[in-house]
């Protein structure tokens, strides 16, 4: 279990975490996002001992984390570098000599296979692509299975194939009831994995809840229907509804708010238009995604200077 | 278990890459290329026009075994000390500046081992390579000239060259690690090996450092055991400071 009270951190005079509080459950998987520069990796060295913080309390399983400390969390930074001139499984070896592991050669190869790279276990990491250095990055933090993972963008810059290779990964890491802290700006990715989110703006989390919680706070569901033509009439007959919020239309094209859930508003649309003369050429509901639910956090809590971090 | 394994990384980081061919090719060619120079001066001198007025030199100059291995050493303790440290910056900051270090230690790897397995496998490398340079130029030599060097006259000399430039290897990894920059260390130790030797002997301060060990590297006269035990002695100190020095300064430095 990971409890942040009040942290703070400044790099010179910019302050870039101002009393951030957060937890994560243990089992659960908690999708960290915000814009670059927000303090993401700064709240993440901070929890591994990486970093010094100016104030507020980080504890790990109940213990207060202290800089250069020893944190029992796997770590994978944004961007891992390897030893390049070593094989996948002398590297692996070799973080299981850190993690002073009582069976290496077991352990390597119990990693080696969840990480999806039995095949090339004996190549150079420096002939990997950029999906498997990833991969094996991820194989260094799960080595010494701590129930903390702390994952810092671990699909940033992979192709299509190397993202979902990483994300079933994860998937796997949750399915073993580990605690997985993952920051990444790809927020498909925390809607696919993700128990609860954190949305860090202006220093402090502007917003936590799980998925559901969020959709349902920050709803906008809104139909969308195409006529085959123009109808004005239609207009009045929809606002006599009880069921829509608010319209617009486009001529043909109808923009209508719930005044209800999706699903309910949904529903009731449609009877209601399959009773109507007009005929209908397209209907399409939509749902909040969280990236919408990301935006208008952000722009509801501007970032005190544009967002922009200077970290030193 | 960790120092045999970070012993084994630094071991491959050196010799995997390649880098040590970084050292060993300035070693191969002046191997060679001192003993011919120092055999074939004579004869250039004789090529030179005699108005030039180097008959007195021509005469004083005696091309010997001695001279050869001098020579070597003035060489290659300059230009091979420049290709070790060149060969040595990735180790001595690039873990910092590509953060290379940070996962192993974030596994638990203690810092004061990780400097520790650079501090044993860089000098002992820098140490058998230079003492296997100075064999083969002695070896090579041999063969070149009749003025010849007893094998049992280079020894000490042999030793102290090795040991000037493990020292040198060990101070370029305490200002890389603490500095995080490979390439400014490598130029601040070899200004500082160079200018420095140069400004005590100029003042005739240069005895009981680790500079001292160049003199006594091309010297094969009976010289002062005291003086060479103790010289040798202060330099394994100070390199043994350097290390420590470096592990306690390692664990305060902020790696992200």
């Amino acid at each position: 279990m990971i409890e942040i009270q009040g942290l703070r951190k400044s790099y010179r005079k910019f302050e870039v975490l101002k009393g951030l509080d957060m937890t994560v459950a243990q089992g659960e998987v908690y999708g960290f996002i915000g814009r670059n520069g927000c303090g993401k990796s700064t709240t993440m060295n901070i929890l591994t001992g990486l970093l010094a913080k100016d104030g507020g309390s980080v504890k790990v399983n109940g213990q207060e984390v202290t800089a250069a400390g020893r944190v029992p969390v796997g770590y994978l930074p944004e961007s891992p570098s390897l030893f390049e001139y070593m094989t996948c499984r002398q590297y692996l070896d070799y973080i299981g000599a850190a993690s002073e592991h009582p069976d290496i050669m077991k352990r390597t190869a119990e990693v080696i296979d969840i990480i999806g790279l039995r095949d090339a276990a004996d190549r150079k990491v420096g002939g990997f692509s950029r999906g498997m250095k990833q991969r094996v990055g991820i194989g260094a933090a799960i080595y010494a299975n701590y129930d903390i993972v702390i994952l810092d963008e671990p699909t940033s810059a992979l192709d299509p194939q190397g993202r979902a290779e990483v994300m079933q990964i994860i998937e796997t890491l949750k399915g073993m009831g580990k605690t997985v802290l993952l920051s990444t700006h790809i927020l498909t990715d925390v809607e696919r994995v993700a128990d609860r989110v954190g949305i860090l703006n202006n220093g402090m989390i502007a917003e936590t809840g799980t998925l559901r919680e969020l959709y349902q706070k920050y709803a906008g569901d809104t139909a969308v229907f195409e006529l085959s033509a123009a109808s004005e009439p239609l207009c009045g007959r929809l606002l006599q509804t009880g069921f829509v919020a608010s319209l617009r239309t486009d001529q043909r094209t109808f923009y209508v708010q719930f005044s209800c859930g999706l699903e309910e508003g949904g529903r009731l649309l449609l009877d209601f238009l399959a009773k109507q003369p007009e005929q209908v050429i397209r209907f399409e509901l939509q749902s909040t995604s969280l990236e919408q639910i990301y935006m208008k956090v952000c722009a509801a809590q501007p970032a005190g200077n544009g967002g922009v971090a200077v970290c030193s | 278990m960790q120092l045999k394994y970070g012993l084994k990384k630094e071991w491959m980081e050196f010799f995997c890459t390649k880098r040590w061919l970084a050292f060993v090719i300035p070693a191969v060619v002046f191997v060679f290329l001192d003993p011919l120079t120092v055999m074939a001066m004579p004869l250039l001198m004789e090529a030179l026009p005699a108005d030039l007025g180097l008959d007195g030199l021509k005469e004083l100059y005696t091309a010997s075994q001695a001279m050869a291995l001098q020579s070597f050493c003035s060489d290659f303790s300059q230009m091979g000390m420049l290709a070790l440290l060149l060969a040595m910056m990735r180790t001595a900051g690039g873990d910092q500046k590509n953060k290379s270090c940070v996962m192993p230690i974030c596994n638990g790897f203690r810092r004061g081992t990780y400097v520790l397995s650079k501090f044993i496998v860089y000098p002992a490398a820098a140490f058998v390579i230079s003492v296997l340079a100075y064999l083969a130029a002695y070896a090579f030599s041999w063969f070149l000239f009749e003025d010849r060097v007893g094998f049992g006259s280079i020894l000490l000399p042999l030793l102290a060259f090795g040991l000037f430039l493990a020292f040198a290897a060990a101070l370029m990894l305490t200002l890389g690690c603490i500095t995080g920059k490979g390439g400014i260390s490598a130029i601040i130790v070899f200004i500082l090996f160079t200018f420095v030797s140069m400004f005590l002997s100029a003042l005739n301060l240069n005895w009981y450092n680790p500079l001292a060990l160049l003199n006594m590297a091309g010297s094969f006269e009976r010289f002062d055991l005291p003086e060479y035990g103790l010289t040798a002695l202060i330099t394994l100190a100070a390199g043994i400071l350097l290390c420590l020095l470096t592990m306690g300064a390692f664990q305060k430095k902020r790696l992200v």
